[in-house]
């Protein structure tokens, strides 16, 4: 995906970063060439997108570099889309951004599992935030991830495992609703096994005899 | 997002950086209006910029990626256009469609900087023709908002 810029002067380059006549501006601009274009083909058609297990062969700093590459990519595709939107073309190939975005993902995923390895190893507790569990308003309780926040006076807030009138008489109405739902489906599995192929396929049919 | 959200040991002077920054932040050069009320000095770029950023990130963004001599970072936020079905949804802010909220961000370069759009399409006589009537016609429109603004409509309707 890494493409190449053809210039009339010779680039200074400044790692993946170009700088030319039109200075580091031009990093926002595809190749000239594909302006007019309809479809980049077929020389210049793009890439698909790196895959998590292909980069999980790569270094930590293959992927650092990786990622500003697909920065800047990406600045460079978000730049030419609002350019043809605003003459009232379309660009050519917008599966690009798609494909870096995919890349990105990737390798903020490949990142994480890094991450999350080495920490577990080290300090016993992955990457991860600690999970809580809150309970809503309604008596429903659900896990959350744990996040920075202001503690008040260095006290610790406990949650108080105590429902109010209609968050108890939702879970308890909702509890029963649920019961009877099991039963409906159970009563509907012992009929199904009740009918026989000829019920099922002359419908009101069918002798109708219960010997069990 | 993972990793981000331990609390890392305060960095002190001779530490090494144990962390290294994968920024997620996006930024998107725009095309500003040559003729107009809306036009920019020689030496300021435009950009659409990803809501999150500020004024900092804009600039340490600029210098560290691309190495852009950077005097100073202005942003403007644009609410996205609401469009209201009715008078009673105006009047109660019942929104039915709202498109996204934007940030922009003119970035100052040191003086004697000068970017010039590049010609995208087409550099024919037609595109050109075209591109000088829009320019003259913005002449023509830029004070029409404001003059004769203080005559109470009298006149308006003839043009």
């Amino acid at each position: 995906m890494i493409r190449s810029v053809i210039s009339t002067l010779a680039p200074l380059s400044r790692g993946s970063t170009v700088v030319t006549r039109r200075g580091f501006m031009q990093n926002f601009f595809d190749d000239e060439t594909n302006f007019n274009q309809q479809e980049l083909r077929p020389k210049k058609r793009p890439g698909r997108s790196w895959t998590a297990d292909e980069l999980r062969l790569k270094s930590n700093t293959d992927l650092h570099k990786l990622w500003f590459v697909c920065l800047k990519e990406r600045n460079m595709l978000l730049t030419m889309k609002r350019a043809f939107v605003a003459q009232a073309k379309s660009m050519p190939n917008p599966e690009r951004l798609d494909r870096v975005d995919e890349t990105m993902e990737a390798i903020k995923e490949v990142v994480d599992e890094r991450d999350e390895a080495v920490l577990r190893l080290e300090t016993g507790d992955g990457a991860r935030p600690p999970e809580r569990t809150v309970t809503s308003f309604m008596g429903f309780t659900y896990k959350q991830e744990a996040s920075e926040h202001l503690s008040k006076d260095g006290k610790k807030e406990y949650e108080v495992p105590m429902l109010d009138e209609d968050a108890l008489m939702m879970q308890k109405l909702w509890a029963e609703k649920e019961h009877m739902k099991r039963l409906e489906r159970h009563d509907e599995e012992v009929r199904k096994e009740l009918q026989t192929d000829d019920m099922r396929r002359f419908k009101r049919g069918g002798p109708r005899t219960f010997n069990k | 997002a993972m990793a981000a959200s331990r609390l890392a040991r305060l960095w002190q002077p001779g530490a090494p950086q144990t962390r290294a920054l994968l920024p997620d932040f996006w930024m998107a050069a725009l095309e500003p209006p040559t003729v107009g009320r809306y036009r920019l000095p020689p030496n300021c770029v435009k950009f659409e910029v990803d809501m999150r950023m500020s004024k900092h990130d804009i600039r340490e963004y600029l210098e560290k990626v691309y190495g852009a001599p950077v005097r100073s970072v202005r942003t403007e936020v644009q609410m996205g256009e609401i469009m209201w079905q009715n008078k009673i949804d105006l009047q109660y802010k019942r929104a039915m469609w709202k498109e996204e909220d934007k940030k922009f961000a003119y970035v100052f370069m040191e003086k004697g900087y000068d970017f010039k759009w590049p010609m995208m399409f087409s550099d024919n006589e037609e595109v050109r023709e075209i591109q000088a009537g829009k320019d003259e016609k913005e002449r023509m429109d830029q004070n029409s908002v404001f003059a004769n603004s203080d005559r109470g409509g009298v006149g308006k309707f003839i043009s």
